[in-house]
């Protein structure tokens, strides 16, 4: 039997070109946030769609189900408005169970989706009259970094790309480089002196709208399937139960809580629904990872085709769905999908045709039956 | 070619009323803030069903709706030509330096005010922000024609820049449409738009058209719905052309091909093309893949020769949308309105020495893919629908 591990080395991206007429490898990122085409090509479950409702959501999965690339691609979404709805992703690095901890790294959350908004758009901070602009002043003062060591940082960049990446941000405007208003914007920063802002967070979420004339804030909570190994699903709830208990009044205020949240927290459900935060499972059936391919290889072909079947023998059909049927139940996630369709295309590689055949797809199931 | 026939025009005169006008209209009324998209082969008159909604909702202007169209591959519409919410060119198709322009004339026809900029390359990007700011009190109607055909680079752009902007407006509708394969959309307003299929006409709609056009063809209607299966560029091609024979309808199908195409075939001629289509014709419910493609257009030529010039082909095809992916048959189809016009052409040759030549080559690739895939050439040819051919084959 073939090691999967000896299969990976000799599969070379640059075969795709060559071979099977795809423009770029759509299954070189197991890790679907590194991925620069994710958008292009991200499946989304129909239950998970209210991710982009005006409304407090909770979205579960189990790990590699997709949940940070459907938060990103909710982020993208809301950039698309140009800001009249405005993400605020907010991904807790750290976990700790002081009840002020969620209200404070918020802040520190909301500071970098101004300075993004005020980055995306340098003209129209430069157009607001001196009271906004002590105000955006003294929400930076709450980045997790000290503002003047950063404006020195965006004062020699050359693009939005490198500063995009400190703030842990994706630009909401199509502006890539750091232009005239940028260094205006950044010299009145320099000099404007204030205080930190003292407003409670519902306050400043307040504020922040009617600065930028923003409809809706959808905060964007993400990466605690880091503290699951290491914490009881119990105090992981009581974690972000100061959270859940504001989301009608921060709801009240156009300002919605979106969970990205473990599936073990799914036994919770009620503590959600019963806050009035809509609940949906993002899970995948064989049709639906099927789907993960079918999109990939439309995409990475230009549209030449969207199955693995046109890359077959004849006597094959519906190749990626009998990829997904050979993962069982508990591994069904795309991440499980994309390493499978990796292996095979290694496989068909080796044939001299360049096609899948029916051989390669048994030998999978083999190697999987034995794994499994 | 037909070169004194104008067929890239809208004659406001010439419009017959389709089948399905009323069930779109319904639909556009019914619609708040959603996308909605009418998929065509080509002539079946996407455009002309776009232009004369726009002429609708420009007559009714005191029902509160502002329209704006936007016409991505050049089109004629002299009708329009001083309308300051119109966009197309009748000379050239849409490029990327034109999508700014476009914005800048959306926001002017909507009163978005202008924005100081320090930096003048950037003004785009905050004429999209004030035109997602902007809440207009009518409803907005947005109709964009050939969405599909146009670069990837230039849709993300319309896509990006326009129209998700406009989306944050609270009532808008937008009606796009496009031929061939389906775009990548990033935003799921597009992703899950609603698909309107338009059909070709009946034999009364194609009767009203030759009557509309004043062609001396009125009598022979069947005959041109016959060939023409009902697509209204064919219709109005036929029904000008200075004679109804087989060489004038070779020359309505060869402006549909034709016009699809690039003025530059790259490593290919038009001949090749043509012979190529006309193989793949034939595929009268079925579809199929390159790999067959490659042994049914290239048959005696070594496998890695059929399979590169395959390649170029279908990629060309492909790109100009006379070929696509079907996901439901899992192969590649050829655009049907091209398809039923050249078997129709096809069946009007005499001796139908071309069928037969086809036929044969077929015969032989199916026989030996069977061989080579231990498959049984039924099962290929059940898949392909191939009718005309399968009774030849032995088992």
């Amino acid at each position: 039997m073939v090691r999967l591990a000896s299969l990976r080395l000799r599969f070379k991206p640059m075969m795709f070109q060559h071979d099977w007429g795809l423009q770029f490898d759509p299954f070189a990122h197991l890790d679907s946030t590194r991925d620069a085409n994710l958008y292009k090509y991200l499946v989304i479950p129909k239950a998970v769609e209210i991710a982009w409702e005006e409304a407090p959501i909770a979205i579960l999965s189990q790990p590699g189900a997709g949940k940070s690339a459907l938060r990103l691609y909710t982020e993208m979404v809301y950039g698309g408005t140009r800001g009249v709805k405005l993400a605020v992703p907010y991904i807790p690095d750290t976990f700790d169970a002081s009840p002020e901890f969620h209200f404070f790294a918020l802040r520190g959350a909301l500071a970098r989706a101004v300075a993004n908004y005020i980055l995306s758009y340098p003209d129209s901070f430069l157009q607001f009259n001196e009271k906004k602009k002590r105000e955006i002043k003294s929400l930076l003062v709450y980045l997790p970094f000290d503002l003047d060591f950063f404006l020195e940082i965006a004062q020699s960049s050359m693009s939005l790309a490198e500063l995009e990446t400190q703030l842990g941000v994706r630009s909401i405007s199509g502006i890539e480089r750091i232009g005239k208003a940028h260094v205006e914007m950044f010299k009145i920063l320099r000099h404007l002196v204030v205080g930190q802002a003292e407003q409670g967070l519902p306050e400043l979420f307040e504020q922040v709208r009617e600065i930028f004339s923003i409809k809706t804030l959808h905060i964007l909570m993400d990466g605690a399937d880091g503290f699951i190994e290491t914490t009881d699903n119990q105090a992981l709830v009581n974690w972000i139960r100061p959270l859940i208990d504001s989301v009608e009044d921060w709801g009240k205020r156009q300002t919605y809580l979106k969970f990205f949240l473990p599936l073990d927290l799914s036994n919770y459900a009620e503590t959600f629904t019963h806050a009035g935060v809509q609940t949906a499972t993002l899970n995948w059936d064989d049709s639906l990872l099927a789907e993960v391919i079918r999109r990939r290889l439309y995409v990475a072909s230009g549209g030449a085709f969207d199955s693995l079947d046109a890359l077959s023998t004849p006597d094959l059909r519906n190749v990626e769905l009998r990829l997904a049927q050979q993962i069982p139940a508990t591994h069904k996630t795309p991440r499980r999908m994309i390493r499978q369709t990796v292996n095979l295309f290694a496989r068909a590689s080796q044939n001299a045709d360049g096609c899948i055949t029916a051989l390669d797809i048994e030998e999978e199931e083999k190697i999987y039956a034995t794994r499994h | 070619m037909l070169p004194d026939i104008k067929y890239r025009i809208y004659v406001p005169n010439e419009w017959t009323d389709r089948a399905q006008w009323g069930e779109i209209l319904q639909k556009i009324e019914a619609m708040s803030r959603h996308v909605l998209i009418l998929e065509g082969d080509r002539g079946v008159g996407k455009t002309f069903m776009l232009m004369h909604l726009f002429e609708h909702y420009q007559q009714q202007r005191d029902s509160g709706v502002k329209a704006f169209f936007i016409g991505l591959d050049r089109y004629e519409a002299p009708s329009f030509s001083n309308t300051g919410n119109f966009w197309q060119s009748p000379d050239n198709n849409l490029q990327m330096e034109d999508v700014n322009k476009v914005l800048e004339k959306i926001a002017d026809y909507l009163g978005v005010p202008d924005f100081k900029t320090l930096d003048d390359e950037n003004k785009s990007e905050y004429l999209a922000k004030q035109l997602a700011q902007t809440q207009s009190d009518r409803r907005l109607l947005i109709l964009i024609d050939s969405i599909y055909e146009c670069a990837d680079n230039i849709r993300q752009q319309i896509e990006q820049n326009i129209l998700k902007p406009l989306l944050s407006s609270p009532k808008i509708t937008i009606v796009l449409s496009g031929r061939g394969r389906r775009p990548v959309w990033i935003n799921p307003e597009f992703r899950n738009a609603e698909i309107f299929q338009l059909q070709p006409e009946g034999l009364t709609f194609v009767r009203q058209q030759l009557e509309k056009m004043r062609s001396r063809y009125i009598s022979e209607a069947e005959k041109i719905y016959d060939w023409s299966g009902g697509c209204p560029l064919v219709v109005r091609l036929l029904g000008k052309s200075p004679e109804l024979s087989r060489d004038a309808f070779n020359k309505a199908i060869d402006v549909l091909i034709k016009d699809s195409l690039p003025d530059e075939l790259e490593g290919l001629d038009y001949t090749e093309i043509r012979r190529g289509i006309e193989k793949l014709s034939l595929f009268k419910n079925g579809a199929c893949r390159e790999l067959e493609i490659a042994r049914y257009l290239y048959p005696g030529i070594s496998v890695p020769e059929n399979r590169r010039k395959t390649r170029q082909i279908v990629n060309v095809l492909l790109e100009n949308a006379l070929l696509q992916w079907d996901e439901r048959l899992g192969g590649l189809i050829l655009n049907k309105t091209i398809a039923h016009n050249l078997q129709k052409w096809l069946e009007l040759e005499d001796d139908h020495k071309t069928r037969s030549t086809y036929r044969k080559e077929w015969e032989q690739t199916v026989e030996q893919l069977a061989k080579q895939y231990a498959v049984e050439p039924r099962g290929l040819l059940d898949r392909m629908s191939y009718n005309d051919i399968v009774t030849n084959v032995t088992h």
